[in-house]
């Protein structure tokens, strides 16, 4: 029997974790969700995460700060993370040395196109290999 | 040589008068004798030489009558030519003079240099720009400026240059941009120090980021919203009622974002002018209050208008104060727990001779980090973006309203936890005291 996926979502935006929730648990994902970094890693180390989607601009930690929490943490270092912005430019031009960051997207951005890439990078996070270059 | 023929012409004149005399006496007195006619002969051509001195004399005072009145003439009209040239000096005079103190008010540096390498201007504010005291010589003035002033005043007329470069000074390096015209041989620069634009630009592209960052939000939800609707997903009916209600609300933010932006971008550039006329702003807080009243009840909040006891008559717009005193109730109800409650109070300030409104709330507070930056455009608390949607821009068109069209004042006073108690003061038009 194949494992039901958890997917993390992290946005200080409702609307946009709600429409997000609804489209992966269409897709057969089990979806927790967190407001800001800080809750989000919380819920990380807490529960088994196969990926993180997370905004990018939020209170408390940002997209990118949780990114490197959970690289510091053993326990989520091989997490893949897909970080959402709407100011892509503020990331700066060393994102990609953040290794779990495996994708950003900019905002808007298709909700489809979304899951497809979860798809893609949930094949080999199982067995946690690296996944760098897979998105 | 004028006279010589007319000598002649007496001469003529002479002799003739002689001989015609003799005739005559000889005719006349014929047999008389010779003394009689000796006399004669003698008196004639005399007074025939005499007539003609007359004659002559009346000519002679008539052509230096006429040379006189040309000269009169000529000596009118070279007074009046010397009184227009006197004229000319004088406005010239005055509109170099204008043009000088035109110069020294300038705000922009400007420098003119001559083919010989002298520096015929350079006004106050290059002076302080460059930091130079008044130059003669183009090659006294800093590297930058020098080199290209030196090589415009060699170059044909029309041609213009423009070139960047930085100079150090007292204070720092200046990046500085020169822009040369060459006009009537003479080089003339316009200095600008580039610090102002890459200022203006700094803080364009911050804004641009700041909007194009607050835009994209509620457009990303309306994206993900309808390919949800249109890939169907086999959503229930409620579901797809939801997402459908999402999105109304949300083109609605971005339409209020849009106006917003629109009207701060008016007032900023001096294009809105407010309609000013007497408004009692107890009876707009009540019209705010009874406006805002189903939302307040929707959330449970007391919403309601303390009883002022004095005429609050301001002068302003009235639309656009009622829209400030919408928006900061607004505000109150929305980051309000519910059963908490928004109360305005409305006063005045004799002193000061302002209407004060206070709107204040329950919610949580303003943290004093962000006071300071809360009238900000986009600026937004992070920790309460989720508790519930906004533009970002409401605060800053608020201020932009009382203090931009209205000479008014705008502020806050929190203190975490405790609520916030928002207020803004507009100039009064009366005050007077409500019979008891």
């Amino acid at each position: 029997m194949q494992t039901v996926r958890t997917i993390l979502v992290v946005d200080d935006e409702p609307a946009i974790v709600h429409v997000l929730a609804l489209k992966l648990t269409q897709c057969g994902y089990r979806v927790l969700t967190a407001w800001d970094g800080a809750i989000a890693l919380e819920l990380a180390r807490a529960n088994d995460i196969d990926v993180v989607i997370s905004d990018f601009q939020m209170p408390e930690l940002n997209g990118m700060q949780l990114a490197a929490a959970l690289r510091a943490d053993p326990r989520t270092a091989k997490i893949p993370v897909i970080i959402l912005t709407a100011r892509g430019h503020l990331l700066g031009d060393n994102w990609e040395d953040a290794s779990n960051v495996r994708q950003v997207l900019a905002k808007p951005f298709s909700p489809r196109a979304l899951a497809e890439i979860v798809g893609r990078l949930l094949p080999t996070t199982s067995n946690g290999d690296a996944l760098r270059g897979a998105a | 040589m004028k006279s010589c023929p007319s000598a002649k012409r007496i001469l003529a004149l002479q002799c003739c008068a002689l001989l015609g005399s003799a005739a005559v006496v000889a005719y006349l007195f014929r047999g008389e004798t010779a003394t009689l006619a000796t006399a004669s002969l003698m008196l004639a051509p005399t007074l025939i030489v005499a007539f003609a001195c007359v004659m002559m004399f009346v000519r002679r005072e008539s052509r230096a009558q006429h040379a006189l009145a040309a000269l009169q003439i000529e000596n009118e009209e070279r007074v009046r030519d010397a009184a227009a040239h006197e004229r000319s000096c004088r406005a010239a005079e005055v509109a170099a003079g204008r043009f000088r103190a035109l110069l020294e008010q300038l705000p922009n540096a400007v420098v003119a240099v001559d083919p010989s390498d002298e520096v015929v201007i350079l006004n106050a504010a290059a002076q302080e720009l460059l930091q130079c005291d008044r130059v003669t010589r183009v090659h006294a003035l800093p590297q930058g400026v020098a080199s290209i002033m030196a090589a415009s005043a060699r170059a044909p007329e029309g041609t213009r240059r423009s070139r960047e470069f930085s100079i150090r000074t007292e204070v720092g390096t200046l990046a500085l941009r020169v822009e040369s015209v060459v006009r009537d041989g003479v080089a003339i620069g316009v200095i600008v120090n580039l610090a102002a634009e890459k200022d203006a630009e700094r803080r364009m592209g911050e804004f641009v980021a700041k909007a194009s960052h607050e835009l994209r939000t509620p457009l990303t939800s309306l994206r993900a919203y309808a390919e949800m609707l249109v890939d169907g997903d086999s959503l229930p009916e409620e579901e797809r009622r939801r997402l459908s209600e999402t999105m109304l609300t949300e083109s609605d933010r971005l339409s209020r974002m849009v106006d917003q932006m629109l009207s701060i971008s008016r007032i900023e550039s001096g294009i809105a002018r407010i309609e000013s006329v007497s408004v009692d702003l107890q009876v707009l807080a009540q019209e705010a209050v009874d406006a805002m009243r189903g939302e307040a009840m929707s959330r449970n909040i007391s919403l309601l208008v303390a009883p002022c006891a004095v005429s609050a008559t301001a002068a302003g717009d009235r639309d656009m104060l009622k829209q400030v005193l919408l928006n900061l109730v607004s505000n109150g109800i929305k980051y309000t727990p519910e059963g908490g409650s928004v109360t305005l109070t409305v006063d005045t300030d004799n002193l000061a001779r302002s209407v004060v409104v206070h709107v204040t709330d329950t919610g949580p507070g303003i943290p004093e980090d962000a006071k300071g930056r809360l009238f900000e455009k986009f600026y937004r608390v992070e920790n309460y973006r989720r508790l519930a949607k906004g533009t970002g821009l409401g605060l800053n068109l608020c201020r932009s309203v009382i203090e931009q069209l209205h000479g008014g004042h705008i502020g806050v006073e929190s203190s975490g936890g405790m609520g916030s108690r928002f207020w803004f003061s507009v100039p009064m038009e009366r005050v007077g005291r409500i019979a008891a």
